[in-house]
């Protein structure tokens, strides 16, 4: 019995121990989300809009001052009155992409009174509609489709709810049709990259060309397991790299490396690319995971790495050392961040439509970071505890803060938006 | 003669909740002596000893081993102070070498820088092994490799060697051919003539008289009486035993009884697949107690499962002849009233982790359930009338069946089969590892199916029992018939060793 | 001369209870850290669509573990059927049809594995793992580019289910089939056998209990509940793609394991043990999710839960055997 009670306990700690490894940030939601409740109306004194607007950043609406019939609230956290939970569906909070954005949502949550829950790593439509389910129940009035498999499924599911739906279903126009249909006034809109994923390996592909690489590795991730993003990534940068070749450029892909770090099968190939003779390693995914093998094998200086990512510190240093020169980059302020004012319209009763009074899709711009300036210039900011788009340009799209917002500046805010816009 | 003592147990008590296992007991060894423990099952003669041992802890009393307090927590700590016990059941451990069972846990004893010499561990496991007599094993072959017995010697080799002034043999014997009883009839007068001590525990009254030097008789946890040699026969051991005279007759009473001429099973020149039965054939009668018996290795107890239908034939026939049909599997001859008591009864007639009622209706589902239904009355019904009519002791039928005594498990096995309402029975060792109670209890229920009409095939190792109950004896040798015996008061043991050997 | 009884510590029936224990247990725990609202009406519905595919894999799972067969297969079963039943739904445009197909592919599977392991003399789980992984890589052929079976594409609707309509379907799927299953497994021979071969294999035989014939039959059994839960994967979701019913395999170990089941099979084995094992960790998920736990915290405390339900039901085990 002893050994009993003492092997459960070591298989306790064990357990503990290695939740708290994984726990990094997310321990950081769960303080944020806290103090909201502790607060419903926070101190008065507070002038507006302090936090960091100092940049040079060209702000095409809003000013800084709240206009007429908002001069009570203010970007403290203790406006809308009732807390605004928010579900978030997610499918792997390691990935640096969900990192940025659950920072960026922590500084909004700060202005406003919002509480975001987050979803564990979901794979399937099953989960993801349960976990909808869970929002509901727990209290949410919106969900943001982060992460999307059961297309429009989603959003009626959430309008059987009550809860309002953000998510573009990747550009799909008919699942946004189904969507307006099925959830009514609940399906708030999404933003489209136009073909998302696929556009995003052109984009690469593009841009290696344009950056003169004639032999190329792609690291096609999960593209030979089926899942879609990766097999429209793959598909994007095959199709780029043809039609590059069609404007005259020599550019083949002499490898493709499948799967994810981890297995033996991906440490294999690694070893064996950097055999070869190649100027480019594109991936389909990250690509941290050969600076070391490039590094070491002293190609640094021959080989570019190109990669859809993030700004972030992982890549600050191989970036402005030239090692990594194409980041293909969804800022999830003007990607992502576009739920909240959306979100916060709607809940406030001032939901923004388009002309048939329904969920729209708006474009937006990805970001094709080519050069050191332009990726510091994003870093620094971040860095600075500074954003793009600022908690203030935000309230400047909601009603209730500023009466002059419509549909239309919303669209237009965020689909100016490109790396230049930053400098 | 001054007698040396080397344990006392005074007013030993052990509770097992409210079941009281030994009432305060006065037990006493002397070097130089074998002492044997006898009682039915649950008298508390085990108990004794596996306290002693070290196996489990007493719930008041004291003892002395060699002079000092003894109060061992552990097997092994009552290893070191000196007493070794062997049991019944399986000692050893699978999927290890010979000399790695031997030296289990003592492995460092061969170290050598970092590593454990295995060259010496199998030669002191060889020089252990050859010690007890028990030649002709290589100590690095895994142990899976050898039989019962020899396992049974492997665990006996370890346990001597660690030199103990106490041993204790606890039903050892009883799984053990004559050869193996050889060997631990030697030790224990190598440990007698070394001034040593043995408390030997059997079921078998014959060989305790031969062997012990006094008998001491358990009964319900209370210790009844002391034996010495001269005091010492069957009636009498029997009599303390039970507390009362044993009524009637022990085996059949009858002599004479006409066996039907007509052929209910016949064997026609069967191999098995084992090739330990060879080109064998014989013929069973309506009604008969058929007894078959030999040597461990004899071909006997292949015999049984083919006809069972359990194993598969190399060559020949078994039929059912009333129908004609073959018997090739167990579902055939279930079909035509067989039922088949093998002679290991925890690996292969029990289910020891389900319940007494789960295990008694395992071979008659077809006969409990109504089409497809199988409601919970009828088979608490099915079940109340085996356990009433066979007087199964147990603290109800939900009871996991692991938890009874040999002798009860035995009476479940046999319910089964009789709940079937089987008419051709094939027993293996029907009494094996029972005490004197039940024994007598089996007999007479198997002296009833025969005159009920039932036929019973009895296989055995106990050469008293097959004499005394069957109508027609044969002797099987290396495979073949050696020969066939009938029932006749003039029959004697004599004559069946002349065959068998 | 009488038996000693032998009296086994009280502990041993706790053993027995501990999951319904635990449900009851991990229910109002939730019920009190949520202010209620785990059990309000939305979240009960949510539950229940919650809880079905585990529920219908784990009670059916019951039978085929308790002959001894452990089978790793199962979510593999689940995407397989969900996946041609899907594909036929497209093609097809009738529910009814995709719930044949459902079955007959679940089923092809059972007999598939029923005839291996009657047999076959290599390790049944490592089949089953083996088998596991050749339907996925078999369902990524079959599907191609398209990577994911969108009902909508069918060539006729099929009816989408409201939230209330699905719950129904749900309580009543699954309540037919746990009935059918606990009258299979306690009031027909069925359940008897499979607890006998599951405790030991060579006695059940002897017994003259046709092994090949269980194994076939428990397979099957269970091959109905993965159809039935592919069935209502596919309606319910709309959406079926070669991740779906990844975790099935895993999440029903789980229930099982918490429901009281013994793992290795064997007398002990209960068909409760499928349906409150699945409840308990459905409840204990929804609580632990809507009290707003960081999802690592949420992954510690139900390895921390799992810990304790093996401990106290390995209480049930223990019995002191007495010496003869």
């Amino acid at each position: 019995m002893k050994k009993k009670v003492l092997s459960m306990m070591l298989a306790a700690a064990m357990v503990f121990s290695m939740a708290a490894c994984g726990s990094d940030d997310a321990a950081g939601n769960d303080q944020g989300g806290d103090t909201r409740q502790e607060e419903p109306s926070g101190d008065e004194d507070q002038a507006p809009a302090d936090e960091g607007g100092d940049t040079d950043i060209q702000e095409p609406a809003g000013d800084e001052t709240p206009s007429d019939g908002a001069a009570d609230i203010t970007l403290d956290g203790s406006w809308p009155e009732e807390t605004v939970k928010i579900g978030f569906v997610g499918y792997d909070q390691a990935s640096e992409q969900q990192q940025a954005i659950t920072a960026y949502f922590d500084y909004l949550c700060e202005n406003f009174n919002m509480e975001i829950m987050y979803s564990e790593d979901l794979t399937d439509a099953q989960s993801e509609l349960d976990f909808i389910g869970q929002c509901a129940a727990a209290g949410c009035k919106a969900v943001i489709g982060y992460y999307n498999e059961a297309k429009e499924q989603s959003a009626i599911t959430c309008a059987d709810y009550q809860m309002y739906y953000w998510g573009g279903f990747g550009g799909d126009e008919e699942s946004v049709a189904a969507a307006v249909e099925g959830a009514g006034e609940y399906y708030l809109g999404g933003y489209t990259l136009g073909d998302a994923e696929y556009e995003a390996g052109r984009s690469m592909a593009k841009a290696l060309a344009e950056q003169g690489c004639e032999k190329v590795v792609l690291c096609s991730g999960g593209a030979a397991m089926g899942v879609p993003m990766f097999v429209s990534r793959k598909q994007g940068f095959e199709d780029g790299v043809k039609e590059a070749v069609d404007g005259g450029a020599t550019m083949e892909i002499v490898y493709e490396v499948e799967g994810w770090p981890g297995t033996d099968a991906f440490t294999a190939a690694q070893t064996s690319v950097m055999d070869m003779d190649i100027d480019a390693i594109a991936s389909t995914f990250d690509v941290a995971m050969w600076f070391q093998l490039v590094m070491e094998s002293g190609k640094a200086d021959s080989l570019k790495l190109a990669c859809i990512g993030e700004v972030s510190d992982t890549y600050y240093d191989f970036f402005n050392s030239g090692l990594v020169s194409v980041i293909v980059y969804d800022n999830e302020e003007t990607c992502f961040g576009n739920a909240i004012p959306l979100i916060l319209n709607a809940v406030s009763g001032t939901k923004l439509v388009d002309e048939s009074g329904n969920g729209f899709l708006f474009p937006v711009e990805r970001w094709t970071i080519t050069t050191p300036e332009q990726y510091n210039s994003v870093y620094d900011l971040h860095d600075a505890g500074n954003w793009v788009v600022t908690a203030e340009d935000i309230a400047n799209l909601v009603v209730a803060f500023n009466a002059d917002a419509t549909t239309d500046t919303f669209k237009d805010f965020y689909g100016s938006f490109t790396i230049d816009s930053v400098k | 003669m001054a007698q040396e003592l080397i344990f006392e147990a005074k007013n030993l008590t052990k509770h097992f909740g409210p079941t009281v296992a030994l009432n305060g007991v006065d037990f006493k060894v002397y070097r130089g002596q074998i002492t044997g423990l006898i009682g039915e099952n649950g008298s508390g003669k085990s108990t004794i000893t596996s306290i002693a041992a070290g196996m489990q802890p007493a719930t008041s009393g004291e003892m002395t081993f060699l002079g000092k307090a003894h109060s061992p927590s552990t097997m092994i700590e009552g290893s070191k102070l000196g007493i070794g016990m062997i049991v019944q059941e399986q000692g050893t451990v699978s999927g290890i070498t010979v000399a790695e069972n031997i030296f289990a846990g003592e492995e460092s004893r061969f170290r050598s820088g970092p590593f454990i010499s295995k060259r010496k561990m199998n030669q002191e496991a060889r020089k252990a092994m050859e010690d007890i007599g028990f030649t002709g094993v290589d100590p690095a072959a895994y142990i899976d490799t050898l039989d019962m017995q020899s396992r049974k010697l492997v665990e006996i080799a370890k346990v001597m060697y660690n030199k103990p002034e106490m041993l204790v043999v606890d039903e050892t014997t009883t799984a053990l051919s004559q050869h193996g009883r050889e060997i631990i009839y030697g030790i224990m007068r190598k440990m007698k003539e070394d001034n040593k001590a043995v408390v030997f525990i059997s079921h078998d009254l014959q060989e305790l008289i031969d062997t012990c030097d006094t008998l001491t008789v358990l009964r319900d946890g209370d210790l009844i009486t002391t034996l010495d040699r001269d005091q010492m026969d069957e009636d009498t051991i029997k009599k303390y035993m039970v507390g009362r005279e044993m009524k009637g007759d022990y085996y059949r009473a009858d002599y004479g009884t006409p066996v039907s001429e007509e052929v209910v099973l016949e064997v026609d020149k069967v191999t098995s697949g084992s090739g330990l039965l060879m080109n064998f054939s014989m013929k069973v009668h309506r009604g008969e107690i058929l007894g078959i018996g030999g040597l461990s290795h004899c071909g006997m107890h292949e015999l049984g499962k083919l006809m069972f239908g359990e194993d598969k034939l190399l060559t020949g026939k078994i039929t059912h002849v009333p129908s004609g049909e073959a018997i090739t599997s167990t579902q055939t001859a279930m079909k035509h009233g067989f039922g088949y008591v093998s002679k290991n009864r925890d690996t292969e007639s029990l289910v020891l982790t389900a319940t007494i009622q789960d295990n008694i209706i395992s071979a008659s589902y077809d006969k409990i359930a109504k089409g497809l239904v199988m409601t919970p009355k009828a088979v608490k019904e099915f079940v109340d009338e085996q356990v009433e009519s066979l007087s199964i002791k147990c603290a109800g039928v939900g009871q996991d069946v692991q938890y009874l005594s040999g002798g009860n498990k035995q009476k479940v096995v046999f319910g089964k089969w009789i709940g079937r309402n089987c008419d051709i029975l094939i027993l293996d060792c029907p009494t094996r590892g029972v005490d004197i109670g039940v024994k007598a209890a089996m007999y007479q229920l198997i002296d009833q199916m025969r005159k009920a009409g039932k036929t019973i095939i009895m296989i055995s190792e106990e050469l008293p029992e097959l004499l005394g109950m069957s109508d027609r004896l044969l002797i099987l040798k290396d495979g073949a018939l050696a020969g066939e015996f009938f029932r006749s008061e003039t029959l004697d043991e004599n004559h069946i060793i002349e065959v068998m050997i | 001369m009488s038996e000693k009884k032998s009296t086994k510590i009280n502990l041993g029936g706790i053993g027995k209870l501990a999951p319904l224990i635990g449900l009851v247990l991990v229910i109002l725990i939730f019920t009190a850290l949520t202010g209620g609202k785990l059990l309000s009406v939305t979240n009960l519905q949510n539950m229940a669509n919650q809880v079905m595919v585990t529920a219908l894999v784990a009670i059916g799972a019951v039978f085929v573990y308790g002959v001894g067969n452990f089978d790793m297969s199962l979510g593999g079963a689940v995407l397989f059927s969900a996946v041609l039943g899907a594909m036929a739904a497209v093609r097809s445009g009738s529910i009814f049809v995709t719930l044949v197909v459902c079955i007959l592919v679940s089923v092809a599977i059972a007999l598939i594995k029923g005839i291996f392991s009657a047999y076959i003399e290599v390790p049944f789980f490592i089949f089953t793992i083996v088998l596991g992984s050749v339907i996925s890589s078999i369902v990524l052929v079959i599907m191609g580019s398209e990577t994911t079976v969108y009902l909508k594409d069918a060539v006729r609707e099929i009816p989408t289910f409201n939230f209330t309509q699905m719950t129904i379907i749900n309580v009543v799927f699954l309540a037919v089939y746990f009935l059918v299953c606990l009258f299979l497994f306690n009031y027909t021979p069925i359940g008897s056998k499979a607890k006998m071969m599951g405790g030991n294999k060579v006695s059940a035989k002897q017994s003259g209990i046709n092994d090949k014939k269980m194994h076939v039959l428990t397979f099957v059994i269970s091959a109905i509940g993965v159809a039935l839960a592919a069935f209502i994967l596919i309606i319910r979701t709309r959406t079926i793609g070669s991740q779906t019913a990844g975790s099935v395999g895993t999440d029903v170990l789980i229930a099982l394991v918490v429901g009281g089941m013994p793992i290795s099979g064997g007398p002990k084995s209960k068909i409760s043990a499928g349906l409150v094992g699945a409840l308990t960790v459905v409840v204990l998920n929804s609580g632990l999710t809507m009290v707003g736990l960081s999802t690592a915290w949420i992954q510690a405390i139900r390895g921390v839960v799992f810990i304790v339900v093996v401990l106290v039901s390995s209480f049930s085990y223990r019995g002191k055997l007495l010496p003869r």
